[in-house]
């Protein structure tokens, strides 16, 4: 059974069509990616899939649910989670801090029915062995996902002063940290050079590999997408203008004219 | 004489208060914590012709909190802050006046209710963003303004409620030990010709004790919501607010719900605008509708402003620098003939203020203490 | 900003032993003489901190005037932080950085940019709510102009950038990320640099944009004579249209040299411009 099922999804936004009839399937344990221009409509897919967006028209079933009838803040209950284009870390917050704010559903320093939501509201204020305990835990949670991505050591430093690429890995240990099981990176590999690239394509293998979490990846660095992708589908103004496996997308015409270009040399 | 004390005293204070902020380390955190509980405690038996200003300082240090947790930490903004403060200290006087409820147990249910209010009224309003939330705060205020001018007149009139049992009448056993010992020494001197030397002094406290008693009080207080904010940011709640305030779309794919949290942090705010109207309440001795003007929102805002957004330091320091500066120090500079230039003055050094410290007193301390460490650690040669 | 004073006291570090080493810093001058051309930049001996981290430690290299510059590194090596450093956005904790022969170090961003330095930052940042044309014109504020002499350079913007025209009435947040790109390359220009400073002009572009900006980078240098100091991860690219290459490693210049020898250097290869293409 397909985790991600997505069928003739449009969105509209006023006059413009960013979404036009796309159906997308990922199998669960997968990896795929989602290319195609600057403007194609890839990352509004990532808003609507996530429910930042109400769609104009279509399906969206995950793991057997109906989506549409989910929060934003619901979702990640359901086991999804994502990284963001430009990055939406809390600048003003430490590394430790955000991994413990993405634990948020998780911690429960009093875990009750129906009043346990504010006697941990109480155990919080007052600080009480029981918080104590979660915080603890919530933070070895995090420290090991650091460890995970070789990022170890920069735990207790203003995100808003960590280069570029350091901040993409934060976010995406942001992500790995609830859990999911679904995994949707939104230009993992902006800001990395050639080399740590590689490291993170064996990083996203080792996530799915070890992890077992789907992974959904938009990204222009085609070395990452050609390297890790099992799929390709390919967005371009809002329409898909293929899809399948990465040497056939490669090779796609189509493709090449919308958005590789002919290879110089 | 005192009055020199209190310069003494106050400059030990602020002296203090740097040593501890940049020599801040693990060992020496046991010395200052001491050395600053000795202070306070002295402080009022030293500056008793600043103790207004001071008591006033300190009821301000918690709405600033209040609502720094609102501005700083969740990033919402409220420029009708007042309203609950008004509320708060209504409720306290209604509860404690015309439902005979123990007083401290008022002021607490005070500051539930209101909090409970803003819940609710924080539901519609907190989803506008920006200005918008602003000006709708500001409606806030001015309806709750007219509700007490209105509608509480038939209740107490001119709106002026007298507490009964204020501070004064909590000490008043105490005031009158102290007098009934002063009489004796008064009556001594008569034969004697001597008086124990601290006879003026005591004197001086005597008819100081409400204020004395009063400065304790909010102190407590100001330190229990310390304690309460403190505890709360480093956990879940701080957390998922800090969340809000730096990306709501984050946050929310994160699981945080926006909305619910959006509501607590009003509601929070609002019981510690509450709590401190319920002291005012106590302290003052009646409440009436002049002490909670639009303008005392504002005031709170600069406070911050100045002390520094977001953090629990920066509501203390810039609430007690405002209100001394302008209740006292000023005046006290100012020669006669001038005083009534000291609202111009204030105004100036607000805007001083935030020329030279833009992000505040608090992140400015903190970047000359980060100077002074990389100058210890000897590399910067220039 | 919950708890300012949560922030990491690194005591780790021991500040006062600080390498130099000192081959590279003849390495740079050697550059210089190799040339004979005029050092449009020269940075000497740059340390510059973040709060207690630091970012860059004795940071030495030279801008030939008329060249393209790459600056090559991993992530944190302190590539921005030296075009932060320059534009004086950062404060320079030692050093100096001389512009045409004239220290420069630690003047405001404001008299650095009217001097003729030009940073494009990292991810655009162009005024979303503005039109094409608006945000070219505040390129220009930085320097004094006629309203005759600000047209001639919009329209020398608009041959560079055709698309730019094509669109020139459109707010800037309704562009595509390329467009977004090209527009603050264009906005940079408007000010008449003599050096730009361009912090990866093409992060998040598609491939065929990438190409693109490439092509016109390379264009801008050889029409205008424009100095430019390039901060890229995708070093092959960077490095092919570059003159000169100067790699960082943690806040330290460890290789300098001339692009063709650093394409061609097997270990360089190795570690920064892997597989590529």
């Amino acid at each position: 059974m397909a985790l991600l099922e997505v069928k003739e999804l449009v969105m509209q936004f006023g006059g413009l069509r960013a979404l036009d009839n796309v159906s997308i399937k990922i199998e669960e344990g997968s990896i795929v990616s989602l290319i195609g221009p600057n403007g194609a409509g890839k990352s509004t897919f990532f808003n609507v899939v996530t429910r930042i967006y109400e769609p104009t028209e279509g399906e969206l079933r995950f793991n057997g649910h109906d989506l549409l009838k989910y929060e934003p803040h619901e979702i990640v209950k359901l086991g999804m989670a994502r990284s963001f284009q430009n990055l939406e870390l809390f600048d003003n917050m430490t590394v430790l801090n955000n991994l413990l704010v993405a634990q948020h559903t998780k911690i429960k320093p009093v875990n009750l029915p129906v009043i346990g939501g504010f006697a941990s509201f109480f155990s919080d204020i007052l600080y009480l062995p029981s918080t104590k305990k979660v915080e603890k835990e919530a933070t070895q949670e995090a420290l090991k996902v650091l460890e995970i991505l070789g990022i170890r050591g920069i735990e207790n430093l203003f995100v808003s002063i960590l280069p570029y690429g350091t901040r993409k890995l934060v976010e995406l240990a942001r992500a790995l940290i609830t859990k999911p099981k679904f995994l949707m990176l939104d230009e993992p590999a902006a800001g990395l050079n050639n080399k740590e690239t590689k490291e993170l394509s064996l990083v996203l293998r080792k996530i799915r590999d070890e992890m077992g979490i789907t992974l959904l990846v938009v990204e222009h660095d085609m070395s990452l997408v050609m390297d890790i992708s099992e799929y390709i589908y390919v967005l371009s103004f809002g329409k898909q203008i293929a899809e399948g496996k990465p040497a056939e997308v490669q090779n796609n015409p189509a493709v090449i004219e919308a958005y590789l270009g002919t290879e110089e040399e | 004489m005192s009055a020199i004390l209190v310069w003494i005293w106050l400059i030990i204070g602020v002296v203090l208060f740097l040593m501890a902020f940049i020599k801040d380390t693990p060992s020496t955190k046991k010395t200052y914590k001491l050395l600053a509980f000795l202070f306070v405690i002295t402080l009022p038996f030293t500056a008793t012709s600043w103790l207004s200003a001071l008591n006033s300082a300190l009821l301000y240090s918690i709405l600033a909190m209040g609502l720094n947790l609102l501005l700083g930490n969740a990033g919402q903004i409220s420029l009708g802050h007042a309203a609950f403060y008004a509320l708060g200290a209504y409720a306290t006087a209604i509860l404690s006046v015309k439902a005979g409820v123990p007083i401290l147990i008022s002021i607490i249910l005070g500051g539930i209710s209101v909090s409970i209010l803003a819940f609710i009224i924080g539901t519609p309003i907190l989803r506008l963003k920006g200005h918008f939330l602003g000006i709708a705060t500001l409606g806030l205020h001015i309806v709750v303004e007219n509700i007490i001018k209105n509608e509480l007149k038939h209740m107490f009139p001119g709106a002026t409620v007298p507490i009964k049992y204020t501070v004064t009448s909590m000490v008043d056993s105490i005031n009158y030990a102290l007098r009934e010992k002063l009489a004796y020494w008064d009556y001594v001197s008569l034969t004697s010709g001597t008086k124990p030397f601290i006879f003026n002094y005591l004197q001086d406290i005597a008819s100081n004790i409400p204020a004395i008693a009063g400065f304790f009080i909010t102190l407590l207080v100001l330190y229990l919501i310390v304690l309460m904010v403190r505890n709360l940011l480093k956990t879940k709640v701080g957390r998922a607010l800090g969340g809000i305030r730096d990306s709501e779309v984050a946050a929310r794919t994160l699981g945080v719900n926006i909305a619910l949290y959006k509501n607590i942090a009003f509601g929070l705010s609002a019981f510690i605008a509450g709590i401190a109207g319920g002291i005012f309440a106590i302290t003052i001795g009646t409440v009436d509708e002049a002490s909670f003007m639009l303008t005392v929102s504002l005031y709170v805002l600069a406070m911050i402003v100045i002390g520094g957004v977001g953090t629990i330091q920066g509501s203390i320091i810039g609430a007690t620098l405002y209100q001394l500066l302008d209740m006292k120090i000023i005046k006290t500079i100012l020669p006669q003939k001038y005083q009534a230039l000291a609202l111009a003055i204030m105004g100036i050094a607000v805007i001083l203020m935030i020329i030279f410290a833009p992000k505040g007193i608090v992140y400015m301390l903190y970047q000359f203490k980060l100077k002074i460490m990389q100058k210890k650690s000897g590399f910067v040669k220039k | 900003m919950a708890d300012l004073n949560n922030v990491a006291i690194d005591e780790k570090i021991d500040w006062s032993k600080i390498e130099v080493k000192p081959e590279l810093i003849s390495r740079a001058k050697k550059l210089e003489g190799v040339n004979e051309q005029k050092l449009a930049l020269k940075i000497s001996n740059i340390d510059a901190f973040y709060g207690k981290i630091q970012a860059l430690r004795r940071v030495s290299f030279g801008v030939p005037e008329g060249s393209i510059v790459s600056l090559l590194g991993a992530n944190g090596a302190g590539k921005t932080t030296t075009l932060r450093v320059i534009s004086g956005l950062v404060h320079a904790a030692a050093g100096k950085i001389e512009f045409f022969d004239e220290d420069i170090t630690n003047l405001s961003p404001e008299k650095i940019t009217r001097k003729g330095i030009i940073q494009v930052p990292e991810g655009r940042q162009v005024f979303p709510e503005l039109t094409v044309e608006e945000n070219l014109k505040i390129g220009s504020y930085s320097i004094k102009q006629s309203n005759a002499e600000r047209s001639k350079s919009l329209d020398m913007i608009y041959t560079f950038f055709p698309k730019l025209k094509q669109r020139r009435a459109q707010v800037a947040a309704t562009l595509s990320g390329g467009e977004q790109q090209m527009l603050a390359i264009g906005r940079g220009l408007m000010g008449k640099p003599r050096v730009l400073l361009l912090d990866e002009p093409s992060l998040g572009l598609a491939p065929i944009i990438v190409k693109e900006i490439f092509e016109i980078i390379k264009m801008l240098n050889r029409e205008t004579g424009t100095t430019i100091l390039l901060v890229e991860q995708n070093a092959t690219k960077a490095l092919k249209i570059s003159h000169f290459g100067f790699v960082l490693e943690t806040g330290r210049v460890t290789i300098g040299d001339k692009a063709e020898v650093l394409l061609n250097n097997e270990d360089i290869k190795k570690a920064y411009l892997g597989g590529g293409h």
